[in-house]
């Protein structure tokens, strides 16, 4: 039964790490505003666009 | 003085079809503006184009096509003020002297191109480290070298590439207030009720199973029972604090809320599984705790969705400037505009806005009140006449002397009034709370009565029915099927258009009695003019190619109304064009002198007849222009529907000249009122509440901004969602006033559906009861029927407030253009 006790703290830190992962997120405002980034990853850096144009 | 750049002498020649600018995509009304083979509509485009094209930007262009904001006619920003220590310490967000942070709100940020560029400010110049952009706040966020660059030369910078931050006077930070921090809190305590819900579930499983017996398993099970009671304790004493505190602040203040019922049941929950895990005589229902509190976060997260930009409780300093210039001896400086005093004498050039009552000294006022009063065209002012705060300065720059202070102007001293105290917030009890006192009643009743009846018979089994029943008779479903239904019909509403403070809101609409308008910019139109000519014999199509060649040159509003009126047309040349502020503009086209413009521009005396805009050719006049307002459209058909179930009233500030015209509108037996005050709006809707009238206002202005404190619906109408509004309940796009009588409807049905839900809810309560007052809950009945409400409860308000709205048709199709704003 021991085993299972460890499976279940292990489980639980496990999850608990999400949770902070979680908090994480939310502090550094990525929550806040959840337009602007889905533009902003469609814009490409000048470098990409020459080497674009180099192929 | 640079604001009276705006009069120009050139010479310019029109094409016969209008070139598009390269920058900014608007008709060029010459092409004589030109780089290589790029055209622009004005200098002031040309010269973004400049920078941009220097600094290797274009790809602004590429990305959007229509990305330039247009330059024609803007005045330029003045941000002297920024130098000003106090007003930049309030500004900053952070600095250590060297490196500082700084937010500013650009209300012309509106396509991926925008996003681009600004976050590829630091091209622009090595002072700007960062820069990020929140789109639908229409915010940029800063960090700059303050040794490189000072915050007047990065508001200069971005003003010079066409975004030029707005700054008003609420930006302004009281050092010693709180500087507003995003509220996250709901996001943690979802987050941490989330996680215990699943945890605590999975714990329970063997229990579920009946796998866990503790004669078997001593320390397994006590294990589990000490694991779940610390993740629950978490979400009692984190998640659920807010539930606890607002139930027992009202109970404080002798009312009860929909939060009490719902925080005896979270009690009731925790006390009763503490007391079984601590002696060993069952499980608990721990899951159920952190099941019902997870779903009770999310539907709060549900309906409490912001509009970004849209602020439903900007008071008028969100209107007023945040600085203006004082005149002292020969020398100007920016002050901050709370700093001002009786007594100091300012400047005021074209297009400012008078921040405090004072005294015209010197210049040729012309007043703008249209915002303050109703009053729909400009006033002329004589110097020694009183100038009231809120009005705009249109045509050459004044001097005033202040006799008031800004919070204590005439129009300021409105928001002293009673309707403005936050206490009044809560006047009227929400349909959820009137619910939640019988609720808790007939939930203690019933408690009381299980266990009368047990006590005699069983002691053991007296306690755990008498805790089984307020455990079951928790008001989740309930508290759930207002959040649900109304938020998502608050969505559908913006979607729309529409925008709502809260779901409390819809629930105000569905009573009202008694609908009150305000006409300028309500009824009417601001932008939008009438225009007819009159004169001796009608405008042939020669004249009709000069004025409409003149017209184009200038952006004025009355220029562009008149040559919106003459419509697309042959161009001819225009030579020696001169715009006189505030007057009219003048220019010789095909070798014809044509003047446009005020009666007092081309010396014609006249009574009433001046409004109007008068026509010369070579020294002839040839007749004038009409400007009406615009009533909004399908008024009559909106009007008289909207008659049939409620009392219809008019408030303006206005005189009494469109009597006649809105009259027959309203039809018979409706009160319309005149030259009414801020002041008498308020007074005429508190009359209208003692009558026990529920009143719903429509405004715009900061005139209506006590009228729409008071009612009890106040709805702005907006042309312009990016504009100022003032305080209100609800912020509607003005295209849409032709379906509130829909809108109203639409409201009503959703409260029925939420009627329908609280059947459903109730359904659940009985069976659950049933269970309860028999002393059959067991932990696995309880973890069923709790989610299974919820979860039916949250659905069927999603579903059915989806469904109406499609039923009712008013959502059909969507209007794209709104999803910007939300």
């Amino acid at each position: 039964m021991l085993i299972m006790l460890f499976l279940i703290m292990l489980s639980l830190i496990l999850a608990l790490v999400f949770l902070l992962a979680f908090f994480w997120a939310v502090r550094s405002g990525q929550f806040d505003d959840d337009y602007t980034p889905s533009v902003r990853i469609l814009l490409d850096d000048d470098q990409h666009r020459q080497d674009h144009q180099n192929d | 003085m640079e604001t009276d750049k705006v009069a120009e002498h050139s010479e310019r020649g029109v094409p016969e079809a209008p070139l598009a600018c390269a920058h900014c995509g608007e008709p060029c009304p010459t092409d004589d503006i030109a780089l290589g083979d790029k055209h622009f509509c004005c200098q002031g485009c040309k010269m973004v184009y400049e920078i941009l094209n220097e600094n290797d930007l274009c790809r602004y262009y590429e990305l959007d096509e229509k990305a330039g904001i247009s330059l024609r006619g803007r005045r330029l920003e003045q941000y002297g003020y920024l130098d000003e220590p106090d007003i930049r310490e309030q500004l900053l967000d952070f600095t250590d002297g060297r490196r500082s942070d700084v937010h500013f709100y650009l209300p012309q940020i509106h396509c991926a191109s925008c996003i681009w560029l600004l976050e590829n400010l630091y091209r622009l110049h090595e002072g700007i480290e960062r820069s990020v952009v929140n789109f639908p706040r229409k915010e940029v966020s800063l960090t700059f070298d303050e040794s490189q660059i000072s915050l007047r030369q990065v508001a200069e910078l971005l003003a010079s590439i066409g975004y030029a931050p707005l700054i008003q006077l609420s930006d302004l930070k009281d050092k010693n207030e709180e500087r507003p921090v995003v509220d996250r809190s709901l996001y943690f305590q979802l987050g941490v009720a989330g996680f215990a819900f699943g945890n605590v579930m999975l714990l329970s499983f063997p229990e579920y199973l009946g796998l866990s017996d503790e004669a078997v398993n001593p320390l397994f099970v006590q294990w589990v029972g000490w694991l779940n009671i610390a993740l629950s304790s978490l979400v009692v004493f984190y998640s659920g604090r807010d539930y606890l505190r607002s139930a027992w602040m009202e109970l404080k203040h002798g009312h009860l809320n929909m939060d009490a019922p719902i925080s005896l049941g979270i009690l009731a929950l925790y006390g009763r599984s503490l007391y079984e895990i601590l002696t060993h005589t069952g499980a608990g229902y721990l899951d159920s705790l952190a099941g019902l509190l997870f779903f009770l976060l999310v539907g709060k997260w549900f309906q409490q969705r912001t509009y970004y930009r849209l602020s439903f409780d900007r008071d008028y300093r969100s209107y007023f400037p945040i600085a203006a210039s004082v005149k002292e001896g020969e020398e100007e400086y920016s002050l901050s505009a709370n700093k001002l005093e009786p007594g100091m004498t300012i400047v005021l050039r074209h297009g400012e806005l008078i921040p405090a009552d004072g005294i015209l000294l010197r210049g040729d006022a012309q007043i703008d009140y249209s915002f303050v009063t109703g009053e729909s065209e400009p006033v002329q002012k004589h110097t020694g006449d009183k100038l009231y705060a809120g009005g705009r300065q249109i045509g050459s720059t004044i001097e005033m002397t202040l006799t008031k202070k800004v919070s204590q102007s005439y129009l300021t001293s409105l928001w002293n009034e009673k309707a403005f105290d936050k206490e009044q917030e809560s006047k009227t009890k929400h349909l959820a709370d009137r619910i939640a006192t019988y609720f808790t009643f007939t939930v203690l009743t019933l408690a009381f009565l299980t266990l009368a009846y047990w006590l005699p018979r069983d002691m053991s089994l007296a306690f755990n029915a008498f805790t089984a029943v307020l455990i079951v008779a928790c008001p989740c479903a309930v508290a759930l099927s207002v959040p649900f239904t109304f938020g998502n019909s608050l969505r559908l509403l913006a979607k729309k258009g529409f925008f709502l403070k809260n779901v409390h809101v819809l629930e105000q609409m569905s009573a009202v009695t008694a609908i009150v308008f305000d006409k300028t910019g309500t009824l009417t139109s601001r932008e939008d003019a009438e225009v007819h000519f009159e004169g001796e014999k009608p405008l042939d199509e020669e004249a009709k190619k000069w004025l409409r060649s003149l017209s184009l040159q200038s952006v004025h509003p009355v220029s562009r109304q008149v040559n919106r009126w003459l419509g697309r047309g042959p161009l001819a040349k225009v030579r020696d064009f001169e715009e006189l502020t505030g007057l009219g503009i003048k220019g010789e086209v095909e070798g014809h002198r044509i003047r446009l413009g005020s009666a007092e521009f081309l010396g014609v005396s006249g009574g009433k007849q001046a409004r109007g805009l008068y026509a010369e050719v070579d020294g002839e006049l040839i007749g004038h222009f009409v400007l009406e307002n615009r009533l909004r459209p399908d008024l009559g058909k909106v009007l008289r529907k909207l008659k049939e179930k409620y009392k219809l009233y008019m408030l303006s500030g206005d005189d009494e000249r469109e009597r006649g015209k809105l009259e027959p509108l309203f039809g018979e037996g409706a009160e319309l009122y005149f030259r009414q005050q801020p002041e008498d709006k308020l007074r005429f809707v508190e009359a209208l509440q003692a009558r026990g009238e529920k009143v719903l206002m429509l405004g715009d202005g900061l005139n209506d901004a006590g009228a729409l404190k008071q009612s009890d619906v106040g709805i702005v109408l907006a042309d312009d969602t990016n504009n100022f509004t003032p305080a209100s309940d609800g912020i509607m796009d003005a295209g849409l006033l032709g379906q509130l009588p829909d809108f109203l409807r639409f409201a009503e049905q959703n409260l029925r559906l939420v009627y329908g839900a609280y059947l459903l809810a109730l359904v659940y309560n009985i069976v659950g009861l049933s269970f309860a007052m028999r002393a059959l809950l067991t932990p696995v009945i309880a973890a069923i029927l709790m989610p299974a409400s919820s979860v039916s409860i949250v659905l069927f308000g999603v579903l059915s407030s989806s469904f109406l709205a499609y039923k009712t048709g008013l959502f059909a199709e969507k209007a794209e253009k709104n999803d910007k704003n939300q």
